[in-house]
């Protein structure tokens, strides 16, 4: 750093920015030696800078005060209080049962709880009887081999058509099994 | 630095056991920052009576929050924030109240009674000169309040720029700005009573 090459302060207006960190001692040396220099030549801003020392000092100086004497004693009243309040709050309140548990959820949901385990029940039994996967199917006739359904359905149809010889079950049987075997031989 | 460090720590050893509902940790936290809080909303509100109250609202919330405090901040700030903003609250509620009664002087004004200087002015004694402690007292009372609230926290308290950022959220640089403007307007109020050497 040259010194000798920092330019001078110019004015007061640039001697007021440097005042707020030269009276708190944290300009730098550069800064400082510049603000001086203006200082020694310009009286208005040198009394400034007094008295602003002064004012800084005057209020690192303000009468310490305290409060009264029965200030702990009030206080200590008011957190018994709010001790005394919580611990009411905490005793006071019952267990809830299970049931007001369930209401208490279906209450923060808005609806009531016997009908919503009804309609909910409900939907379930269509479910069930509606949709025809969600039937139970025998186990022999989910693992059973295609052959052996074949043989089945074509005995069945043939002691049906046995039963009724002028009827025509065997063939609307064999619609409802469009790829099977029997129907191929009934449409060549 | 060494003393702030250990204060610190001491404190962080007060909440912890303040949390744990013990209520000597607490009593000892109050004993420490009482006089500070006190000193400081006393110069915020219009009478002791007042300024008791508001510590006595400030320890009290202090009690109720302890355990959202987070050790981040520092204790002395964090009650110093309460109290921050009950003054807040408290100012609004005086500012509608005096808007019912009589009219008064706006803050900004240079309300100080013109005396006759004193010329026996010494920093050492200041103090104790009551003459001039009045004077400072109107002085700081007519500022305004975003003003006067960093000057105290600042030049009374004690407290950081840092801190002061934290309690007022407000960015580094308008904290420092508004403490050269507080400290210029009180010498500009106080000059008349100055003795300068100058």
């Amino acid at each position: 750093m040259n010194i000798l090459n920092t330019k001078p302060i110019a004015n007061c207006n640039n001697a007021e920015t440097l005042l707020p960190q030269f009276v708190d001692g944290e300009l730098s040396a550069r800064d400082a030696w510049q603000l001086e220099k203006h200082l020694a030549n310009c009286r208005d801003c040198s009394l400034k800078v007094e008295q602003l020392k002064l004012t800084i000092d005057l209020l690192h100086d303000t009468a310490r005060l305290d409060t009264n004497d029965n200030f702990m004693a009030k206080l200590h009243a008011r957190l018994d209080d709010i001790d005394a309040s919580a611990s009411d709050t905490r005793t006071n309140t019952p267990r809830p049962s299970l049931r007001e548990i369930i209401t208490g959820y279906t209450r923060v949901l808005h609806v009531p709880g016997v009908p919503i385990g009804v309609a909910i029940g409900a939907v379930a039994v269509l479910m069930v009887a509606l949709i025809p996967g969600l039937k139970t199917t025998p186990a022999t006739q989910t693992t059973a081999k295609p052959d052996s359904h074949i043989s089945t359905v074509v005995e069945a149809q043939l002691a049906q058509t046995a039963a009724d010889p002028l009827g025509d079950a065997a063939a609307d049987q064999l619609v409802v099994h469009p790829d099977s075997a029997v129907q191929d031989s009934y449409n060549p | 630095m060494v003393a702030m460090g250990n204060t610190m720590h001491a404190d962080f050893a007060l909440v912890q056991r303040a949390k744990a509902q013990d209520r000597a940790a607490f009593n000892e936290i109050v004993l420490r920052y009482k006089s500070k809080v006190y000193n400081y909303i006393y110069r915020q509100v219009e009478s002791a009576a007042d300024a008791e109250d508001l510590t006595q609202e400030t320890f009290v919330r202090a009690y109720l929050s302890i355990n959202s405090f987070q050790s981040r901040a520092s204790l002395n700030t964090w009650l110093f924030r309460i109290a921050t903003n009950l003054c807040i609250d408290q100012g609004r509620k005086e500012k509608r109240t005096r808007s019912f009664l009589a009219p008064r002087p706006k803050e900004e004004d240079n309300s100080i009674e013109q005396d006759v200087p004193d010329s026996s002015f010494d920093p050492q004694e200041l103090a104790l000169n009551t003459e001039l402690g009045v004077k400072l007292e109107a002085a700081l009372r007519a500022l305004p309040e975003k003003l006067r609230t960093v000057i105290l926290l600042y030049d009374i308290e004690g407290l950081s720029y840092e801190e002061i950022s934290a309690i007022l959220d407000c960015p580094l640089g308008t904290i420092k700005s508004r403490i050269f403007n507080a400290r210029s307007a009180m010498r500009d109020k106080l000059a008349p009573y100055l003795q300068s050497s100058v």
